[in-house]
């Protein structure tokens, strides 16, 4: 029921137009915007489809990355980052832990011999140090009695 | 045989995809195509749009909801497509108004157009005269038989409003041809 007063109508308004051109004319318009080359709707066909075959081969050239694999990398990368953390926190620990060790483990006997030992060569330090401030001092001595003399 | 909804589902699912565009593409080409032609009336213009359409539909159709009919959604996209078009040549054409007149003369007075009757020439012009959305509703109501609700839906309007582009279509024309 819809459907034919839904064609009355187109008819009508197709009346309507035919009133100012011909049916003829009107036909003869569409007729010529039917001209087109032969095979071109097969040709067409074939173009279109090789446009989106090197369409889908360029969108497939860009890398993409679903969500949960951002998810994934986000993941890993945290994990490397918090276990290297973790990992030089230990060692840190362990180099102390071997420090306090190893000074705990020598005997006493071997600490009093390497005293004893570098003992001659600390002692030649300090005796060289002593002759020095000793002869500055004497320099200036001898500097303040001059300049004593000089004002007398 | 295959009705446009299970092929778009098949489009959609994945399964066999370009099958599925390509039953759809040998369904519908011609009337896109033939209604893009009445529009800008050169092949070669035609064409490239067509194209754009298609590839448009490629790309989009996955989205494609089916609350109309493809068929509507398909001339929607290819209304689309062809106001853009035809607002470029406009501009085009404004840059350079002096080319643009003797484009016209040459459209008017071109070799197929002398063959024409003089009726036939002033149906021509009439028409290229309209405002695109009333030539584009003209088309469909006289020439695809499309009733106003579709008419609506493609152009973007309400029934009334196509209606009323109809109307104005016919009148605009009446006045061309009393003007020439």
């Amino acid at each position: 029921m819809q459907k034919n007063t839904e064609n009355i109508e187109i008819l009508e308004d197709k009346a309507r137009a035919e009133k100012l051109f011909s049916k003829q004319e009107l036909q003869s318009y569409e007729t010529k915007q039917n001209e087109i080359p032969s095979d071109y709707f097969e040709k067409f066909e074939a173009k279109i489809l090789n446009d989106i075959a090197s369409l889908n081969k360029k969108n497939k050239g860009i890398f993409t990355i679903p969500k949960w694999g951002q998810l994934a990398i986000a993941a890993s990368f945290f994990t490397i980052i918090a276990s290297t953390y973790i990992l030089i926190q230990s060692n840190n620990h362990k180099s102390d832990v071997a420090i306090n060790i190893s000074i705990q483990e020598i005997a006493t006997a071997e600490i009093d011999a390497y005293v004893s030992e570098n003992e001659a060569l600390a002692e030649i330090d300090w005796q060289a140090e002593i002759n020095k401030e000793g002869k500055n001092l004497e320099n200036l001595n001898a500097h303040l009695i001059k300049d004593s003399n000089n004002t007398q | 045989m295959h009705n446009d909804q299970e092929l778009i589902i098949q489009f959609q699912q994945g399964i066999q995809k370009e099958d599925a565009f390509t039953q759809l593409l040998k369904h519908h080409q011609q009337k896109v195509y033939f209604q893009i032609k009445r529009m800008v009336t050169e092949h070669a213009d035609a064409d490239d749009i067509a194209q754009q359409v298609w590839i448009k539909v490629w790309s989009k159709l996955d989205g494609f909801k089916m609350e109309s009919e493809f068929s509507t959604w398909l001339f929607r996209v290819a209304y689309n497509e062809t106001l853009n078009f035809l607002q470029q040549q406009k501009k085009r054409a404004l840059q350079s108004q002096s080319e643009e007149s003797m484009d016209y003369e040459n459209a008017a007075s071109g070799s197929d157009s002398l063959k024409s009757s003089q009726i036939q020439i002033a149906l021509e012009q009439a028409i290229q005269q309209l405002p695109e959305k009333q030539r584009f509703v003209f088309m469909l109501r006289y020439y695809e038989e499309l009733n106003y609700e579709k008419i609506a839906s493609i152009t973007g309007t309400t029934v009334g409003g196509a209606k009323a582009n109809f109307h104005q279509a016919l009148k605009k024309m009446e006045e061309i041809l009393k003007r020439d």
